[in-house]
């Protein structure tokens, strides 16, 4: 502890120190958080002042009544303790693996629970905003869904579709080989976008 | 999981011939990695060595065994589900306590909120049941005999009317004593505030019960040091 410490917390230029600067250095020199300096001027000034000698008796006291003795926990105690530990981590991991989202929606929480500093908000708006465009990308639909995959062996089957509507032709193709090969069939449209 | 081992150990791996102080945290470190790995076994060793400082500072705050227990467990559940955030550069046993100490803070927190809850279900019935409800605790009158025990719950309803940063260093202060520097670290501040807070919060403590520190209580709780102080 330094001396700008002990007088700052005594309100004056540590020069001579009266009862009322002991009184607020009493709660250290209890405690025994005192410097060896300052010690032995409080030594000197408590040999003297009945009052102050009061006063660290009462904090003595106080410092007694508030810490009792402990009552010993058994291994019973520990053993129910580490067994409501386990109940609850189990209980965190079943509802991670069914719900693969929990922390995310626990981290949302959290934060629904805490006022976001100032500071911070634009950047979560940002985050956010960023998070909803790239959530509308994701579920644009594909323009390439309807054609055939790159694969596709178009050849391999006669198409046995007729189309009712104009500007529609059947198409056919193979995914696949052997005992895994699907075969599609369809109408594309193949006239002009209007 | 498996069970914890038995058998109670003091932080830090201190065990019958304990290790060096950087051996020890050095153990602890691995302990937690291992844990966020998914070890289990790793959370019970690190459950062994800490139970007991979390059982104190809960106990500092409950004043009360099977309370102190229950807040025990929470706090370990608590640790587990944010070990992810303890940063090495500073002391496992500094973190798991200021988590221990938040903890207390909020089950503090929880009770004076039923306790107004009481308060107000009693407001609605007369005024002579507001006076018996009171609030914080039990209040004697000054001229009453009150026992050590009785004494002690009015000084635990006394901290516990303490605002929470100033309950916080005094609980810290009686968990045997934690010195300035351990409690400026648990809690983040400097230990000017410390000393300050505790100066505070023992000024109140002292206004609160100061009729019932009479001379032969003092002379009951502090034996010869008493006599020392006041020849």
């Amino acid at each position: 502890m330094s001396r700008e410490d002990l007088d700052a917390l005594a309100g004056q230029g540590g020069d001579g120190l009266g009862c009322e600067a002991f009184g607020h250095l009493a709660s250290p020199f209890v405690d025994g958080e005192l410097p060896q300096s300052e010690l032995e001027r409080f030594d000197t000034h408590l040999g003297g002042c009945p009052d102050c000698r009061r006063l660290v008796a009462e904090y003595r006291g106080l410092d007694a009544l508030a810490s009792p003795s402990f009552p010993e926990p058994s291994e019973a105690d520990w053993t129910r303790a580490w067994s409501g530990v386990q109940d609850a981590l189990a209980e965190d991991r079943a509802r991670a693996g069914e719900e693969p989202l929990a922390p995310v929606l626990d981290a949302v929480e959290r934060l629904g629970r805490k006022p976001v500093p100032r500071n911070l908000r634009p950047l979560l708006y940002l985050a956010a905003s960023i998070a909803l465009v790239a959530i509308l990308l994701a579920v644009q639909p594909d323009p390439t869904a309807d054609a055939p995959p790159a694969s596709v062996q178009t050849a391999s089957v006669e198409p046995s579709l007729t189309c009712q509507e104009p500007d529609y032709v059947p198409v056919a193709y193979t995914i696949g080989d052997g005992d895994d090969a699907v075969s599609v069939m369809y109408c594309a449209f193949v006239g002009a976008d209007t | 999981m498996n069970d914890p081992p038995a058998g109670g150990v003091s932080q830090d791996g201190a065990g019958a011939r304990p290790p060096t102080a950087s051996k020890a945290s050095e153990e602890v470190r691995a302990l937690v990695r291992r844990t966020l790995e998914g070890d289990d076994d790793a959370f019970a060793e690190l459950f062994r060595r800490y139970r007991d400082k979390v059982y104190r500072i809960s106990y500092r705050f409950t004043r009360d065994h099977d309370d102190a227990m229950d807040l025990t467990q929470t706090v370990f559940i608590k640790v587990h589900r944010s070990l992810d955030s303890y940063r090495e550069e500073s002391s496992f046993a500094t973190w798991i306590s200021r988590v221990a100490t938040n903890c207390g803070i909020d089950l503090v927190r929880q009770r004076k909120r039923e306790a107004k809850v009481k308060l107000d279900d009693a407001a609605e019935l007369t005024d002579e049941a507001l006076v018996d409800v009171g609030q914080g605790g039990p209040r004697l009158s000054p001229s009453a005999e009150v026992t050590n025990a009785e004494l002690g719950e009015m000084i635990r309803a006394a901290v516990d009317d303490l605002s929470d940063k100033h309950r916080s260093v005094f609980v810290l202060h009686c968990v045997e004593g934690t010195p300035y520097k351990e409690i400026a670290e648990i809690l983040g501040i400097s230990i000017g505030t410390v000393m300050s807070r505790l100066f505070h919060a023992r000024r109140y403590l002292r206004k609160s019960l100061a009729p019932y520190l009479g001379e032969t209580r003092l002379r009951a709780l502090l034996g010869e040091g008493y006599e020392e102080e006041a020849p």
